[in-house]
């Protein structure tokens, strides 16, 4: 007699998945994605030299600190993360990798995401890209 | 510098040079080239004196000079008659000396006879300039405004030496000047040759002009379009008046040949300033003149200024100003008494910074030696390379010691050598590393690796987490305490929070406003 599984495991089944998949692309917020937000704010907000060079090459618009925050949808999480992956191919010549994320909303209409895991090889520096809010590539920089 | 004095007019003649002249022009492209003046010419030179007198050794030696001084100003009447002090472009010296119609058998030994000879200028005077000739034998030089007046004449020192002569001041860009050098002999001077048939000739007459403005080293506009500047070589024996060799004649002298050096060069003088992130600024004086004296006066954009007393007739002034302004200097220069004033940049002082490393002025050097180590400005930029260093406290002796890390691979983007030192000794107060790069400059290549990416200012990930085995800070986790990490780039240093905190202070910059301490 085959067992039969009753309606609410199996929902509960599907809630850890999709909870796992959503982790898959956003990171936990910690001290590397506090100083992510910190690094980012100071490019958009901060009018003293360097920063109004460093934005200008963002290519983001001055606006106030307070408009750069997280980010924690798990579908704009994972949307970001194939977006960001796509890029990281495209600038670096990587292979397609599942990748996991620190995603900042960057005013209305722009995002800001990083793996906080990945370094090109040889190089201590990682890569913050800002997206469009379509996920269009605008620039990317050091981290 | 010597006094205008309202002059005597002078003949400088519309005269051409007939074939001369239209060669002249051809070469030029200019009409005017040929001619010694376009002004009209209003000279006291008797007529008769042209050919008549140049023996005449009772003429007044004043007067003589005089007509010596006026008449290579002039051009002959004669439409056929030779012109000695022929003008225009300069010519081969190893010209045909046959084709020259003097009216005298050529003299093969005096191949330069007559010909002007080119000498090299490379200055174009404009208003307010301070301007002098340097020439390489003894001279004398007579400088003649817009005939009305002239500079007293000046010699030179035999040896060569500089001779400052009058230029519009500004808002005055009228002038026109004619310059002429003669050559002074140290034995017989053009003076006392003048009451001799033979010695007088020994004075020889050097022609300054800039052609395309007539036969005359001319300033009338700002529109030069050839600053050469030629001159008259006489052959020894040669009338300069009126420009004709008596035939048959050849005179002893000293024979002149080739061409003479003039050179016409802005004063060098000029003040610079090394930037300094605060401090005393380090003033120094560039000139190539002997000064008098010097004095230093400092003024303040929002007004007032302080003589700098402390560096009275010093070419180098420490100075720490309390606000913005700019240094000025003024010298005296030795030999003639002339004045003059430079300035240097405005700079700006900054603030000291909160940092107390950085306030010690060894430790900013060895900042700035670190980041010129990693080839901040190559290109391509994967020939820089990032650069490492700790600075250590001897826990006896209390000495600093700024210790380079060399990574033999480091790139453009990384540097991973450990600090191994002895730490039981020395206590680590920092760990350094520089980003070879201008806040937001694009990095292509990190080593051999794409990376197609802009450079963001501070410390990079690995800087804080101390994740990365070699990292610096690596080194002070393990010490179970933070250490200050700081990151140089071209325009800003950078340090992370002492307490261990994620983001970056950043302590100075290159701005605008000049606040900077290494000069990239």
């Amino acid at each position: 007699m085959p067992t039969r599984i009753p309606w609410y495991a199996l929902a509960l089944v599907l809630v850890v998945t999709a909870t796992r998949a959503s982790a898959q692309s956003c990171a936990a917020q910690d001290d590397q994605a506090t100083r992510l937000r910190a690094q980012v704010s100071k490019v958009v907000s901060n009018p003293e030299p360097p920063w109004p060079t460093v934005r200008d090459s963002t290519r983001i618009p001055m606006m106030d600190a307070s408009l750069v925050t997280f980010e924690t949808k798990a579908t704009v999480c994972k949307k970001a993360a194939e977006a960001y992956d796509r890029e990281i191919q495209r600038l670096h010549g990587t292979p397609p990798t599942n990748r996991t994320i620190h995603l900042l909303k960057v005013g209305s209409s722009n995002y800001a995401a990083s793996d906080p895991n990945y370094y090109v090889a040889g190089s201590e520096w990682g890569t913050v890209i800002f997206f469009t809010s379509n996920w269009s590539f605008v620039s990317a920089f050091t981290r | 510098m010597s006094a205008r004095r309202p002059g005597r007019p002078y003949c400088a003649g519309v005269h051409v040079c007939g074939v001369l002249r239209r060669t002249v022009a051809t070469l030029t492209g200019s009409p005017h080239a040929g001619c010694l003046s376009r002004h009209s010419c209003e000279g006291t030179l008797p007529k008769n004196l042209h050919r008549s007198t140049w023996r005449t050794s009772s003429l007044p030696a004043a007067m003589l000079a005089s007509v010596v001084a006026v008449a290579v100003g002039c051009d002959s009447d004669s439409p056929t008659g030779p012109r000695s002090r022929a003008v225009g472009p300069p010519r081969s010296p190893a010209f045909d000396v046959a084709s020259v119609a003097l009216g005298a058998p050529a003299n093969t030994a005096l191949p330069d006879y007559g010909m002007p000879q080119p000498i090299k200028i490379d200055y174009r005077i404009l208003p307010g300039q301070t301007v002098r000739l340097r020439a390489t034998t003894a001279l004398q030089i007579r400088g003649e405004p817009a005939c009305g007046g002239y500079l007293d004449p000046v010699t030179v020192d035999p040896n060569g030496g500089w001779i400052p002569i009058y230029t519009p001041p500004p808002g005055q860009p009228e002038a026109e000047w004619n310059l002429r050098a003669f050559l002074v002999d140290s034995t017989v001077t053009v003076t006392s040759a003048l009451t001799s048939t033979i010695d007088w000739h020994v004075g020889k007459q050097y022609w300054a002009e800039v052609p395309g403005g007539g036969a005359w080293l001319r300033y009338a506009t700002n529109t030069y379009t050839d600053r050469s500047l030629y001159a008259w070589v006489g052959r020894t024996g040669e009338i300069n008046w009126d420009c004709e060799t008596p035939t048959g004649q050849v005179l002893p002298g000293t024979l002149i040949s080739g061409s003479q050096i003039i050179a016409v060069e802005p004063v060098l003088f000029k003040v610079n300033v090394t930037p300094n992130a605060f401090g005393p600024f380090r003033f120094t004086v560039e000139t190539d003149v002997t000064a008098a004296s010097l004095s230093w006066t400092f003024s303040y954009t929002a007004g007032g200024s302080v003589s700098v007393t402390a560096c009275s007739n010093q070419l180098v002034c420490d100075f720490t100003p309390t606000a913005k302004g700019r240094m000025q200097v003024q010298l005296v220069e030795a030999v003639t008494s002339t004045s003059m004033t430079a300035r240097s940049v405005e700079v700006q002082p900054c603030p000291p910074p909160a940092d107390s490393l950085l306030q010690d002025k060894a430790f900013r050097d060895s900042l700035n030696a670190l980041l010129q180590d990693s080839n901040p400005n190559a290109t391509p930029d994967t020939l820089r390379r990032e650069r490492g260093a700790i600075y250590l406290e001897d826990k006896v002796t209390g000495e600093r010691t700024f210790v380079r890390i060399n990574d033999p691979n480091a790139t453009n983007c990384s540097t991973n050598n450990s600090p191994n030192h002895d730490f039981t000794r020395y206590v680590l107060l920092a760990t350094i590393h520089t980003h070879p790069y201008t806040p937001g400059e694009f990095v292509r290549f990190c080593g051999s690796k794409a990376f197609n990416q802009n450079y963001m200012p501070g410390s990079s990930s690995p800087d804080y987490n101390g994740l990365i085995l070699d990292n610096f800070n690596y080194r002070a986790v393990q010490n179970n305490r933070w250490v200050r990490e700081y990151t140089i780039d071209k325009w800003t240093v950078n340090r992370t929070k002492i307490d261990g905190g994620i983001s970056d202070e950043k302590l100075f910059y290159h701005s605008n406003a000049g606040c900077r301490w290494y000069p990239q």
